[in-house]
């Protein structure tokens, strides 16, 4: 590809990606698709949490039935569907760029993981909103078999629905394993288990041992380590899902609470990591190249990536410290509070190699830059809140106080998600052979939703040090006001997140979106926009803008119209100028309407 | 507010506030008059070993002044109450709910269907303790009150669609 991007033009040395057996057009399109995919899971994600937060703030209130179903799909469709699934498309990018070819079993494996996300993500949204299943995104065992507002087959779709999510990181493991395994790595021994450990960072240690003709990236260390804990982890939870789609089925077959809750956090803590360490990967790959020198790191990084990996895949008890049955059970969770320390350490150390990285260099402020630069302060902010949660005494006052969820929206969405911003901004020209269509409003996307996030993260920590409980569809009187001081912040979020997706439409171009979702790449495909971009992206926003306009005859004129107003003029930007206006039209007029007190009878 | 879960914020903050005032000198240390000083990066490379045991001391301190705490270590007092308490989607069932002041109370605390979380409020609505209650398992907790009147209990616990509504309470009385 011969564009010259923004990020060229900063003189930063960009690598071509490693070529194999496999086109690169086609690796291309492939972690595009995972990008657009994952971008629109983010969308109906992020708009059913806003659902959530207006509805505890009562500004317009929904049922129980349909808040614990929001929140069901909320949590998956953010957490995995978006965050999990763009840096698993993000991995195949970045290791590509380190001069590992994805190709063979590792090319296989990343198709297979994207197939089975979305046959997940597809699942898990007609089980919650479609067939009524809330029994929350963690849906602990037996909560699913004693719901009473959803049926028992839709538990065991919904189970079958994760299960597919679990094979797609089953394909995710494995296909990173495959691609380090490669002769990309540079490993000197034939053997698996000498490359393995090169891939580990074991070189780093042990250089004689594990002996490679180039230093190892440093990407491929986290992305080793996840891909072995994720199918340690993955395994109990697969039988667990097997179980509960026979249970399902029939009902005399049950599993001992306290067994399942351990299977289900067996994975439940390491698929957190399934998000952090692809960032980490992102992180060790972009700020050298903005610093303009290697990662400031030495052998201690090897040792801190070995802890991790020991560490991480068995430290999912501390999300148990609260059942205490039983001696057997005291022990694992006094066990959980040092091993949970542990898995702190490859963190503390990457943000020193990070930060030093950074230190008195040519960097490179770019917007991709921008957002890691606050990622990486927005690490440091939430992982000293999971350093608190992982001390006992803590967590026993803060375990499901609306404190956590501060705690992991802050990770989340404010460091994990900044990264995926920031990998959307640097790789989305080198993968559509297109610049941004504006650096401007990448920068107020940045402060939207590190403004938004913040203000929107800290009401949740000041409920949850008041003691305020999370997963309550209406919560005590006394913790209602912090819930609307949240909202303002909310909808700066919102708007940071259109401004990002209209930024992303007008650069990638319409094409571009169909040929990440499914149209046939040729070997000399650059994917490049065409004359009618956004047009069809442009229709569908008018026809939201309509559909909210017609919600101000249901309830609350004055939320829907503006919503309406907002996705009206953002069609007309897009190429529909015509649609977009009577979307805004319709939005004004049915305002007045509903505030004349016309509704339609429900 | 409970004054352990205040003491341990006052903390974060302190040392959150410590990161930003790092990170701001990081990032400022990139303007062009800041990174014309000499810089070795070697140097920081070799300072990554003292920064690891660094960590170490830390997290071994916390662990050493932090472990010892935990809330199923109050051990069993002589004249103590039993109270058993049972769950059911989406209410407390307690075997009484009268309880005096600075006499131990041992809660049993046991799950007919789902699990569901005890969480204890005192009269001020402050967040005292909480523990999980599993289905087929007994878990015990021993609480000491100091202060009488009523004590709102709490699911903490997602256990259905009747979560937000199940709540119970208990009376704690002068000796």
């Amino acid at each position: 590809m011969t564009v010259t991007t923004y990020e060229e033009s900063c003189g930063l040395e960009i690598p071509e990606p490693a070529t194999g057996t496999t086109d690169l057009a086609k690796v291309r399109a492939l972690t595009l698709r995972y990008l657009v995919v994952s971008t629109i899971l983010f969308a109906a994600g992020g708009l059913l949490g806003v659902l959530l937060r207006q509805s505890q703030a009562d500004l317009d209130r929904i049922s129980p039935n349909l808040w614990y179903e929001v929140m069901t799909a909320h949590g998956l469709a953010t957490f995995v569907g978006w965050a999990a699934f763009a840096l698993m498309g993000v991995t195949w990018w970045v290791l590509a760029e380190c001069g590992l070819p994805i190709q063979g079993w590792g090319w296989r494996f990343a198709v297979a993981c994207f197939w089975t996300m979305t046959v997940g993500a597809t699942g898990v949204v007609v089980t919650t909103l479609g067939m009524g299943f809330a029994g929350s995104w963690v849906f602990l065992y037996p909560l699913p078999f004693h719901g009473g507002s959803w049926s028992l087959r839709a538990t065991g779709i919904f189970s079958l629905a994760i299960l597919s999510v679990g094979l797609s990181i089953f394909a995710y493991c494995f296909g990173v394993i495959a691609v380090v395994l490669g002769d990309g790595l540079g490993a000197r021994s034939r053997r698996w288990n000498n490359r393995l450990g090169c891939a580990l960072g074991f070189g780093y240690i042990w250089p004689k041992r594990f002996a490679t003709e180039r230093p190892v990236p440093f990407p491929v260390l986290p992305l080793t380590v996840i891909a072995i804990d994720m199918i340690i982890a993955t395994i109990p939870l697969a039988v667990l899902l097997v179980e509960m789609v026979i249970q399902s089925l029939w009902s005399g077959v049950t599993v001992d609470p306290v067994l399942a809750k351990s299977m289900l956090w067996w994975f439940g803590h390491p698929v957190v990591y399934l998000l952090l360490f692809p960032a980490v990967a992102v992180y060790y790959h972009l700020i050298p190249r903005y610093a303009k020198r290697p990662l400031v790191a030495g052998h201690i990084i090897g040792i801190g990536w070995l802890i991790g990996v020991c560490a991480n895949v068995v430290i999912g008890a501390h999300h148990m410290y609260l059942d205490f049955p039983n001696t057997f059970q005291q022990t694992v969770n006094i066990g959980m509070q040092p091993l949970t320390y542990a898995v702190t350490i490859p963190s503390a150390l990457s943000l020193y190699s990070l930060s030093f990285t950074i230190y008195r260099s040519d960097f490179q402020w770019t917007p991709a830059a921008r957002f890691l630069a606050v990622g990486m302060v927005s690490w440091l902010v939430a992982g000293l809140q999971g350093v608190g949660l992982a001390t006992i005494q803590f967590d026993a006052l803060a375990h499901n106080t609306l404190w956590v969820v501060g705690h992991f929206h802050n990770m989340a969405l404010l460091n994990i998600g900044l990264v995926v911003f920031a990998s959307v901004y640097a790789f989305v020209p080198r993968l559509t052979g297109r610049d941004w269509h504006s650096r401007r409003l990448a920068d107020w996307h940045l402060v939207l939703t590190v403004v938004g996030g913040y203000g929107s993260v800290v009401p949740w920590m000041l409920q949850g040090l008041e003691g305020a409980p999370r997963r309550w569809a209406v919560l005590p009187q006394k913790y209602e006001s912090l819930s609307q001081v949240a909202l303002p912040f909310v909808l700066l979020i919102v708007i940071g997140q259109a401004i990002f997706f209209y930024n992303l439409a007008r650069t990638i171009g319409w094409r571009s979106v169909s040929v990440s979702l499914g149209a046939r790449v040729h070997a000399d495909d650059t994917v490049n926009p065409t004359e009618r971009p956004t047009e069809a992206l442009g229709a569908v926003l008018a026809a939201t803008g309509v559909a909210f306009a017609l919600l101000c005859l249901a309830s609350k004129p004055l939320v829907w119209a503006p919503l309406g107003i907002l996705a009206g003029y953002t069609a007309t930007t897009l190429g529909t100028r015509r649609q977009g206006w009577w979307a805004v039209l319709a939005a004004a007029v049915l305002m007045l309407v509903g505030l004349a007190g016309f509704r339609v009878p429900s | 507010m409970n004054r352990l879960m205040l003491d341990y914020n006052v903390l974060y903050i302190v040392l959150v506030v410590a990161g930003l005032v790092f990170f701001a000198a990081i990032f400022l240390s990139t303007r062009p008059a800041q990174r014309a000083k000499p810089a070795s990066v070697e140097r920081w490379m070799g300072r990554e070993v003292a920064w690891f045991a660094i960590v170490i001391v830390i997290l071994l301190g916390s662990l050493a002044a932090t472990i010892g705490h935990t809330p199923w270590n109050a051990s069993a007092k002589a004249g103590r109450q039993l109270v058993t308490v049972t769950a059911l989607q989406y209410g407390f069932k307690f075997s009484t709910t009268t309880m005096h002041v600075d006499r131990q109370v041992e809660f049993h605390l046991k799950s007919l269907d789902v699990n569901h979380g005890f969480a204890v409020f005192d009269p001020s609505g402050t967040f005292v303790a909480q523990a999980q209650m599993v289905p087929g398992y007994d878990t015990t907790l021993r609480l000491t009150f100091t202060k009488p009147g009523k004590y709102v209990v709490r699911c903490f616990e997602y256990c259905g669609i009747g979560h937000a509504a199940m709540v119970g309470a208990f009376r704690v009385v002068g000796a």
